[in-house]
């Protein structure tokens, strides 16, 4: 379903929006039945409609559509189980993409005339449903036997998007995390697809630059066997194609933690030794094909970067990698609720003193306090120094609480070894000692996403660990690189999993 | 509307009658899940190997029927399969007998049978029916089982219970304890006051007096926790002074750390095999806080010119 190759461009400038253009999102929703919530933007809500057997492409097929209330903006972006108090039930985002007013009918200019009126006219540029549709109110008065709403009828016209038969339920996943509504109901981690052994085949044979298809998607990149970052202990450099092949590669692995999040990307266009060095990167560039996903932070400020890029798979891994974008660091919130972190971080930052050893001592203690605490946690190795520890919360904490938490939490883990630790702010008075960095929570600050490449020679990377690694004497927070952190998927697979659908409660200290 | 169970017809004689079976009981007791107390997780059965205590999965169980002594007669689909009764879309009533001949023992579970659109043989049947005193008996294949079924009218409506097969009732005879009421007498005094007593009592039946007071009682216990917030899933409360105990903890196991290093200086831990224990995913269930508000209704700003 993801062949992009007659995609049209999103329309132009459309006014009302962050990003100059009307989404449309349709979630797909277990509830008391299941239906699925079309919602367009007009006006800066989301006028919604639920449709019980879905949208199509069939022209046969008229869906019911009952009119429902509209809905903020940022909630048409949920997936999740919806907190007790707001609803219940499940929920994917089953598409998502532009809308348009339909350009045979010029009359209709304003959409929220068009849907009081009852009949509104319009073109879907998405994942999964394209084309001209028509939603058109019936006759059938309200209150009549089988619903309190208004019933709306919803049918695809017949034009070059059509197919007949074609049945939403024979597509269920998420366009987010490729998680299906029982995924998400039984805290399964979401898995995108890898490139297959034939698609890294083709890769290896791509010259400098060329078109490569991964998961569905065609796109160029370009050249591939530039060095971007020094060997270690000898090997040879990392070529672009290899930090490409890379993410293709290890993209199920990064589902959890990046699928529905905003992403700052740290780009190193000329290598991590160039001149320029790394540069974060927020915004997506005009020239970012279409299919890039993009987020528009309704909270965005003047001057503050409107549309964030949102990684939804190995081809937009790829894009990321090709553009030089190899150090991807996710927010901490999601986009339906960017002000409510899902997880408390704790990020033991060593300083030039602070021995590996040291290190460990700090993260063990952690490991008791959590054990103690009776909360669900997984360090992490940075893959540069430090060890950082992820704690997955329930959802509605605001940012202030998981600071005030994280602080209270380090000040008495540093309590205890106070030769270890320095609470000064600036580096330089610190003495060389470590920092317990609780200002992380915060929004759109963000740590290194796990499996995401670090700038150092060898390519090494965050790895995400289980608590008794922290005894190994092997340890070291850069032993994974690129080149073997497989083997250890393979053998233990992602410690981070044990996080997935967690919601729990910080304890007051 | 209802969700039906089974689509099809009533036949009898000649005539067709084209209906849908809907259950017509709706059991409300009160489902718990299981968790665990220590991490708050869902307890999940699961198929293991009573001899190596490994999970089997689905394309290795078979089923065998036990002829003791460890042996096993296994059977597989396809010796089964030809003995599966024919699907059909017919409830054939074969007979119509008299309501009290039906022993109540062998009613199972009951059904509603709805009427199609084209009302009019269903309503004839109903009536006819309820006339004569009559229930229909007939066989029937519902979820690859055949069923024996009794068709009652209440003058209008139908409804169908399935029934045991006569040799699936225990035999009271088979039952020794009934052995002790041979040979028992009474005498007409001892009767007279036991008919007195059942007079007494005696009653219209009215199954409205009837409620299930266990199910209620639960209700309210879940209703007063949810509402008060006392939560039945979160932990329990940390006494005040976390920070000191988490502070002596985190001590104790300073200590500890030191006193293995000193005993052991090259040693630190085993490894790898233990961190392979995956870990599964704990979820602790916890209500959300007290203040959530529902976020969904908001005016649509109205661009004004």
């Amino acid at each position: 379903m993801r062949d992009f190759d007659d995609s049209p461009e999103p329309p132009g400038e459309l006014a009302g929006s962050a990003d100059g253009r009307h989404r449309f999102l349709v979630q797909r929703h277990r509830a008391t039945r299941l239906h699925f919530d079309l919602r367009f933007e007009v006006d800066g809500a989301l006028v919604s409609w639920a449709v019980p057997k879905g949208p199509s492409l069939d022209p046969q097929r008229k869906s019911l559509a009952m009119k429902v209330e509209d809905h903020p903006y940022a909630y048409g972006w949920f997936e999740g189980i919806i907190p007790s108090g707001y609803g219940k039930g499940d929920v994917v985002l089953w598409d998502d993409g532009w809308w348009d007013h339909d350009p045979e009918y010029p009359d209709q200019v304003d959409a929220a005339e068009a849907i009081a009126a009852g009949e509104f006219k319009f073109v879907l540029i998405g994942r999964k449903l394209r084309g001209r549709y028509v939603i058109v109110k019936t006759s059938r008065p309200a209150g009549k036997g089988r619903s309190s709403g208004e019933e709306w009828l919803l049918i695809h016209k017949k034009d070059q998007y059509a197919i007949a038969g074609w049945n939403p339920e024979d597509y269920p996943q998420s366009v987010l995390s490729n998680r299906t509504n029982e995924d998400v109901a039984e805290g399964r981690p979401g898995r995108w697809k890898a490139a297959t052994e034939d698609e890294l085949a083709e890769l290896d044979h791509i010259k400098t630059k060329g078109d490569w298809t991964v998961d569905g998607i065609t796109q160029q990149i370009t050249n591939l066997d530039k060095a971007l970052i020094p060997g270690r202990n000898g090997e040879p450099p990392i070529t672009k194609r290899e930090l490409i092949a890379y993410y293709a590669t290890v993209a199920p692995w990064m589902t959890t933690t990046l699928a529905g999040r905003p992403i700052n990307l740290n780009r190193f266009p000329d290598g991590i030794e160039g001149a320029k060095g790394g540069f974060f990167h927020k915004s997506v560039p005009a020239h970012a094909p279409a299919w890039v996903r993009r987020w528009p932070n309704p909270n965005a400020g003047k001057g503050e970067t409107r549309e964030y890029l949102m990684l939804d798979g190995a081809p937009s891994l790829v894009w990321a990698a090709n553009f030089a974008g190899f150090e991807i660091h996710p927010w901490t919130s999601t986009c339906a609720s960017p002000d409510e972190p899902s997880y408390a971080l704790v990020d033991i930052d060593p300083g030039e003193n602070t021995a590996w050893d040291d290190t460990l001592v700090l993260a063990r203690l952690f490991r008791v306090a959590m054990d103690k605490l009776g909360l669900v946690a997984r360090p992490k190795v940075s893959g540069q120094r430090g060890i950082q520890i992820w704690i997955p919360v329930k959802a509605g904490y605001s940012f202030r609480q998981t600071s005030d938490f994280v602080e209270a939490l380090s000040k008495t883990v540093g309590g205890v070894v106070p030769d270890l630790v320095s609470w000064k702010w600036k580096k330089n008075a610190r003495r060389g000692l470590a920092r317990l960095d609780y200002t992380q929570n915060q929004v759109n600050k963000t740590l290194v996403a796990p499996y995401s490449v670090r700038p150092r020679p060898g390519a090494p990377v965050s790895v995400p660990l289980e608590w008794d690694e922290l005894d190994d004497p092997d340890l070291r927070p850069d032993r994974w690189t690129i080149r073997d952190v497989f083997h250890r998927l393979d053998e233990i697979g992602n410690s981070f999993d044990a996080l997935v659908g967690v919601q729990q409660t910080l304890p007051e200290l | 509307m209802a969700r039906p169970i089974w689509t099809g017809s009533i036949s009898f004689g000649m005539v067709a009658i084209p209906i849908r079976l809907v259950p017509a009981v709706r059991k409300k007791s009160i489902s718990f899940n299981q968790l665990d107390d220590r991490t708050m997780s869902r307890v999940r059965y699961r198929k293991v190997s009573e001899e190596t205590g490994d999970e089997v999965p689905t394309e290795h169980i078979v089923k065998g029927y036990d002829l003791g002594g460890s042996n096993y007669v296994i059977l597989t689909d396809d010796d089964l399969s030809p003995l599966a009764p024919k699907k059909s879309k017919e409830i054939d009533l074969e007979t119509f007998v008299p309501v009290d001949k039906v022993d109540p023992m062998m009613f199972d579970s009951s059904y509603l049978i709805l009427p199609d659109k084209n009302a009019k043989p269903y309503a004839l049947l109903a009536e006819a029916m309820a006339d004569s005193g009559r229930v229909g008996i007939g066989r029937f294949v519902m979820r690859q089982k055949e069923y024996l079924a009794a068709v009652r009218s209440d003058g209008s409506r139908l409804t169908l219970s399935t029934l045991v097969f006569p040799d699936e009732l225990v035999n009271p005879e088979s039952l020794e304890e009934f052995e002790h009421l041979d040979g028992v007498e009474v005498s007409d005094k001892e009767l007279k006051m036991a008919k007195g007593l059942v007079e007494a009592l005696s009653d219209d039946f009215d199954p409205k007096q009837y409620t299930d007071e266990y199910r209620a009682s639960v209700e309210k216990i879940i209703e007063d926790k949810a509402a008060g917030r006392t939560i039945v899933f979160e932990d329990a409360p940390e006494p005040r002074g976390t920070v000191i105990d988490l502070a002596a903890a985190l001590e104790a196991s300073l200590k500890d750390a030191r006193e293995a290093k000193g005993r052991h200086p090259s040693v630190t831990s085993t490894t790898k095999t233990t961190a392979k224990r995956r870990a599964a995913a704990k979820k602790v269930v916890a209500e959300t806080a007290a203040d959530d508000e529902a976020p969904k209704k908001v005016k649509r700003a109205r661009k004004s010119a």
